[in-house]
């Protein structure tokens, strides 16, 4: 049974053999030169895309070289956003999938470690939280940079929460943070499907318990409540795995946001991710819209119109200097 | 302008010339005639009895044709020009005043023709010298009277008969006459004696000097010294044509000044030539030239002028336009170079004496309109008004009758020459106000040369305003720009507008005719470019903020060049911003991002924005035309572009809140950075367009009636109020426009199919194709079919069940109503309707022992062509179920059972294709448009019932 199915393409006259898996090319007579041959891999089922450089990728974790913060900071009067980070890492049995070749636990990990290496000296009290069933449970510490980032490389004993469960976990941390004072920041480095709806509600537990703690009323009403001190919560989530970058803990009325763990790995992108999600804008002190670093005239009148150097826009009189 | 009056003139004086050609040809005719005729008879009493002939080549009438039409004079220009309207324009004067100058004098030559003839012809003077050779006619009246033609010998004796000789030569004429009268009489006592002359003796004269011809000349014995000057063909250029000398006998006996000919009509010493004379014509001497200015602008020969003034005289003096003062003289210096001397003509005239080759330039006086000032616009007499002192707009514009209908009161323009810096000034002023208080400031005080232009309220200003804006232009320089702004956008009036100084945006907005109604306040775009670096930057100003505070901030002072963008709360902005915008990112150093953002969905106007300095999100919700009612504003999205280390780009998503403000989160006074993109949602459950469902038939109140989103079939019905007795809940139709539309589809895809197939069918070549086919009738019917097929509508009836939905809501039955439903509810029927391919289709009563197959038989059974076993029953709910169905019956399998038949069915037996084409699968394809439309015909059969 072979079927010949047979067509011209520029001259060459090509006929191919179902059953073969081969194909031949014949240089048609009289044709001149147009003869060619072309080789065909005997087994195709063999071409596969190659597995993800395992190596390199291991490689880079150890030239992570992080951008320093400081000078952007002062330069640009930018001011934290939280003065607590608490940082929940999940090395969870439900992490032991694999994501381009490495493991979920040890992506989340270096996640980590490259957070805290980026994170500039002494603005923050970093608190790390290990989230592992194999450990025991014990009570949260706060731990130096150092130490904490020797922890993690040498993978030895960490304060941990014994908990096999993001969302007690969260709890476990409400309670700890009703004790604390000035504003927090929460950062999850963890696998996206973990972000279930008992890890939303407890967040949303966990922002309530924030607001009752600080806020009041004004005068009754939601409209009027005002937190005092500004002290929410802001909780972020670094999604290890596919690219998926927002969850349901992620509104407007909530502070803090989701980002995919690629999307912060290279240095300046986390360094992007520290500013954005631990300071605030640039201030602007004179409320006219120019962020003072970039203010020539830092104590602007308001309702003034200001050109882009935060200057009065229409005191300057033109063309003096010329005469 | 004095260009086209010479077009004008030239045109003119081609028509003139044709006309003017074939008047001079009867002219000369005429002249002839009349010239033959008056020599005629002077010649008659002469004793010259035969009449001259004047030939066709007469110089009278030659002189005539010559005679070429010229152009407009001077004076004539002058006037043309002076005629037109007033206007305030300048024109260059150049001082070249004449191209070309003739010497003056000398074409008296170059006109008269040479000839002898007219000298035969005149009378004799009786100064005119006997000479020999001269025909005397000496008539001699008595009882007898005699005739003697006698000839002057060459002794100069004349010899009369009876008298003797007498001596003649050298007297007058007169004294021959006399002469020869008296010797007559004294002879012969009684007779009267008549003595004219006959014929002239000729004399040779010399002529000589600068002529065109020097030489020896025979002519006429009658000729003068311009006779003969004139028939020896004139002096030429190089001659004088004041000192020409006859020299008589080595003495001079005439000089002759012909300028004395030309000029004052005095001809003393154009003496009678004698035998033998000399003319002698020297070299011209001393001239002067006179250009510009004057009635003949010419070079001139001088004899005993001395000044200027008498120069002038020579040229017929000066032209009213002559500029007195400001003429001047080009003379040879005694070192060989030009000079020149400026001579007021007025005063200094008579004492700036002349020199030889000087010329003299009359320069006219300046083209320009002084001491006047000109209205213009709307109004009824437009035109130049003298000025006076301490005149004002007021003054000029008298009262509001001088205005036309629909004049502009709030702003008219005064334009003005300063005379100090020589620059084009404008003033606006309020017109209601000056004809309302004169006097006050708007009322403004004009100077000589002002103009002042009325606006009117509906025509477009910026090309009257063209004509200024561009002299300001013009004018301009590196540190002195053109005062003029660009209104663009929502202005009553946009365009370029020249300002004052010290105006501000609401002032350019008045000259603009004003606000119009819908201008967004809030939004106001001022875009100035930096005059040294070239940068332009955008401002954001509010109208209302504007209105308030006429000196601050949002009513800046405007500067040259700006451009003021307007909008209004429909049109596009980002297309009118859009140079603006270009420019923006045009100027963007490397390593920044453009001052640009945009602002999508459910804003008013989506676009592209500038950033302006300072400006927030609440800015920008400002600038896009703020939000739609349906836009969600508890949560927008910000996406922010971040450039790190000016390298590389990532793009941050915000959310934010637009309705509360907490400074730890992002909110609308978040501060805009370069790219920033706004995305603004719409509620969550926005209802766009009300829904509405029809209710027809047999309920208490039909019409038509609002739902809500979830609004269900049991909810309208309980809320309308229910059913009427006669409502046949069973029968009702829901039509549903999205199932109309869906079925309509369908439909038209079958329809496709089938075309195909018959197409197929004819073409495919097949075996046995004539038994399937016998001799074409079946091919003819299948088409008629399709025909009929063809126009089939989808109606969308959606089958329901009402009683189950109505009576206890039942989740099953009931379904939630959309957009556009309409729900008829038929009266009960209680017939049953048998079509198709029975003998007798018609209707039957209900009865409820009865089945389908019962009706088939009261119709009288199933025809040849039908098909039973796929006949049909469609119910009153719109259900369509085959007879033949298991479900239906208790029958078996393939033979048609009863089914249970409802009141207001319709049973349809279908035809067999079968008998029509042989085709199987032809066949089902019919089937199943059988069943389509003819659902649909028994539907329509249910309602016009």
């Amino acid at each position: 049974m072979v079927m010949l199915n047979s067509f011209l393409v520029h001259g060459v006259r090509m006929i191919r053999l179902r059953n073969f898996a081969l194909l031949t090319v014949f240089g048609l007579h009289g044709c001149g030169s147009m003869e060619q041959l072309i080789t065909v891999p005997t087994e195709l089922d063999n071409a596969r895309v190659l597995p993800y450089q395992t190596e390199l990728h291991q490689r880079s974790v150890h030239t992570f070289d992080p951008v320093q913060l400081e000078r952007k900071l002062v330069e640009r009067h930018i001011q934290p956003r939280v003065e607590n980070i608490y940082l929940l890492l999940d090395q969870t049995v439900s992490m032991s999938g694999e994501y381009r070749g490495v493991a979920l636990s040890k992506y989340a990990k270096e996640i980590t470690r490259r957070l805290l290496r980026t994170l500039p000296e002494s603005t923050f009290e970093e608190y790390l939280f290990l989230l592992d069933e194999r450990r025991e449970q014990g009570s949260a510490v706060l731990l130096e940079r150092e130490q904490a980032l020797s922890n993690l490389e040498l993978n030895s004993e960490i304060a941990a929460i014994g908990s096999n469960d993001l969302a007690t976990a969260i709890d476990e941390l409400t309670k700890k943070l009703s004790e604390q004072e000035g504003r927090s920041a929460i950062v999850m480095v963890t696998g996206w499907e973990q972000i279930s709806d008992d890890v939303s509600n407890a967040v949303m537990r966990l922002r309530q318990n924030q607001q009752n703690k600080a806020g009041f009323y004004v005068s009754g009403g939601f409209e009027n409540w005002r937190s005092n001190n500004d002290q929410g919560v802001c909780v972020y989530v670094i999604g290890v795995g596919n690219s998926m970058s927002r969850t349901v803990l992620d509104g407007p009325e909530s502070c803090g946001f989701s980002t995919s763990a690629d999307k912060v790995a290279q240095p300046r992108d986390m360094a992007h991710f520290v500013e954005r999600a631990f300071y605030l804008d640039p201030a602007d002190s004179d409320g006219d819209g120019i962020y003072d670093y970039l203010d020539r005239c830092p104590s602007t009148v308001p309702g003034k119109i200001v050109g882009y150097d935060g200057c009065d826009r229409f005191m300057v009189v033109r063309g003096d200097s010329d005469k | 302008m004095k260009s086209l009056i010479t077009t004008f003139y030239l045109a003119l004086c081609m028509v003139g010339a044709t006309t003017l050609a074939v008047a001079e040809d009867r002219l000369g005719v005429r002249e002839q005639d009349e010239m033959q005729r008056k020599l005629a008879m002077e010649a008659a009493p002469n004793g010259n009895d035969q009449p001259l002939a004047v030939g066709s080549d007469l110089g009278v009438s030659k002189q005539l044709s010559l005679a070429a039409p010229v152009g407009p004079s001077t004076i004539e220009q002058n006037v043309a020009e002076a005629l037109e309207p007033v206007t305030l324009d300048e024109v260059i004067q150049q001082q070249t005043v004449q191209h070309t100058l003739d010497q003056f004098g000398y074409d008296i030559f170059s006109v008269l023709t040479t000839t002898f003839a007219p000298v035969d012809s005149i009378p004799v003077p009786l100064d005119y010298i006997v000479g020999p050779g001269d025909t005397f006619v000496v008539q001699l009246f008595s009882a007898a009277d005699v005739q003697y033609t006698l000839v002057v010998s060459r002794e100069g004796k004349l010899l009369v008969p009876e008298v003797g000789a007498l001596q003649v030569a050298g007297l007058t004429f007169g004294e021959a006459k006399t002469l020869i009268t008296e010797s007559v009489n004294s002879i012969r006592i009684g007779v009267k004696t008549l003595v004219t002359l006959a014929e002239l003796h000729t004399i040779q004269i010399m002529i000589v000097g600068e002529v065109s011809q020097p030489g020896a000349y025979t002519v006429s014995g009658l000729s003068s010294l311009l006779n003969a000057l004139i028939s020896s063909g004139g002096v030429k250029r190089s001659g004088s044509l004041r000192n020409i000398q006859v020299k008589r006998g080595g003495q001079i006996v005439a000089d002759f000044d012909l300028y004395e000919l030309l000029l004052k009509g005095i001809d003393t010493g154009n003496i009678y030539l004698r035998h033998g004379d000399i003319v002698f014509v020297p070299p011209v001497r001393e001239t002067i030239s006179i250009a510009g200015e004057v009635q003949r602008p010419a070079i001139y020969e001088l004899k005993h002028e001395k000044t200027v003034d008498e120069a002038i005289e020579l040229s017929g003096g000066l032209l009213a336009t002559a500029a007195k003062s400001k003429s001047q003289i080009e003379r040879i210096t005694e070192q060989g170079s030009y000079t020149l001397i400026q001579v007021d003509l007025a005063s200094e005239g008579k004492s700036t004496s002349l020199k030889n080759g000087d010329l003299i330039r009359v320069l006219p006086v300046l083209d320009k309109m002084d001491e006047v000032v000109v209205l213009s616009g709307h109004v009824l007499t437009p035109g130049a008004y003298q000025w006076r002192s301490d005149m004002r707009v007021s003054d000029l514009v008298v009262s509001r009758e001088h205005l036309r209908l629909g004049a502009e009161f709030n702003v008219g323009f005064v334009e003005r020459e300063n005379r100090d810096t020589k620059r084009s000034e404008v003033r606006f002023f309020s017109l209601g106000e000056a004809l309302g208080s004169p006097g006050n400031s708007n009322d403004i005080e004009l100077s000589p040369r002002d103009r002042v232009h009325i606006f009117d309220t509906h025509s477009a200003r910026a090309a009257q305003l063209a004509d200024t804006v561009r002299k300001l232009k013009n004018q301009e320089t590196g540190t002195d720009r053109a005062p003029v702004v660009a209104l663009k956008g929502y202005f009553k009036h946009g365009g370029e507008y020249p300002f004052q100084p010290g105006d501000r945006l609401l002032d350019l907005i008045n000259y603009s005719g004003g606000f119009r109604s819908a201008t967004d306040l809030n939004y106001t775009i001022l875009a100035r470019t930096d005059f040294r670096t070239g940068r332009v930057e955008l401002t954001h100003l509010e109208l209302t903020k504007a209105l308030e505070n006429r000196i601050g901030d949002h009513n800046p002072l405007l500067e040259p060049y700006d451009r003021i963008y307007l909008f209004d709360s429909k049109s596009n902005r980002s297309e009118l911003l859009k140079n603006e915008i270009a420019q923006l990112r045009r100027q963007t150093p490397y390593g920044q991002l453009a001052p640009v953002v945009e602002a999508k969905g459910d804003v008013n106007l989506e676009g592209v924005y500038p950033l302006t300095p300072g400006m927030r999100v609440e800015d920008l919700i400002v600038a896009s035309g703020g939000l739609k009612e349906e836009a969600y504003g508890s949560a927008a999205t910000l996406s922010r572009q971040a450039l790190l280390e000016g390298e590389y780009s990532r793009t941050d998503l915000r959310d934010l809140s637009l309705m509360k403000s907490n400074s730890n989160l992002d909110d609308r006074s978040t501060i805009l950075q370069p790219y920033d993109q706004l995305i603004v949602r719409r509620k969550p459950e926005w209802i766009d367009t009300p829904k509405y469902v029809t209710v027809e038939g047999e309920v208490i109140h039909p019409g038509r009636y609002r739902v809500d989103k979830r609004e269900t079939l049991c909810g309208l019905m309980t809320r309308i109020g229910g059913f009427t007795e006669d409502a046949y809940l069973f029968g009702t139709a829901f039509f549903r426009e999205s199932v109309r539309q869906r079925e309509q589809r369908a439909l038209d895809r079958l329809m496709e199919q089938m075309d195909d197939l018959l197409a197929e069918v004819h073409m495919s070549p097949g075996f046995n194709k004539a038994e399937k086919l016998p001799s074409n009738q079946g091919t003819n019917d299948t088409f008629q079919v399709i025909k009929q097929l063809k126009p089939a509508k989808a109606l969308g009836r959606l089958v329901i069940d009402m009683e189950s939905a109505v009576v206890d809501c039942s989740e099953t039955a009931d379904l939630v109503l959309e957009d556009g439903d309409r729900i008829v509810v038929p009266k009960y029927l209680d017939e049953v309707s048998v079509a198709g391919q029975v003998y007798f289709p018609t209707s039957h009563k209900f009865q409820s022992d009865r089945a389908a197959l019962d009706y088939i038989n009261l119709s009288g059974g199933t025809k040849e062509l039908a098909q039973r076993e796929h006949a049909y029953v469609v119910q009153a709910n719109g259900e369509v179920m085959t007879v033949r169905s298991r479900a239906s019956t208790w029958g078996w399998l393939g033979s048609p059972s009863n089914v249970n038949v409802t009141p207001g069915s319709t049973i349809v037996v279908p035809l067999s294709v079968d008998r029509i084409n042989g085709r199987e699968f032809t066949q089902s394809w019919l089937d199943m448009f059988y069943k389509l439309t003819v659902s649909v015909a028994s539907i329509d059969f249910l309602f016009t019932q």
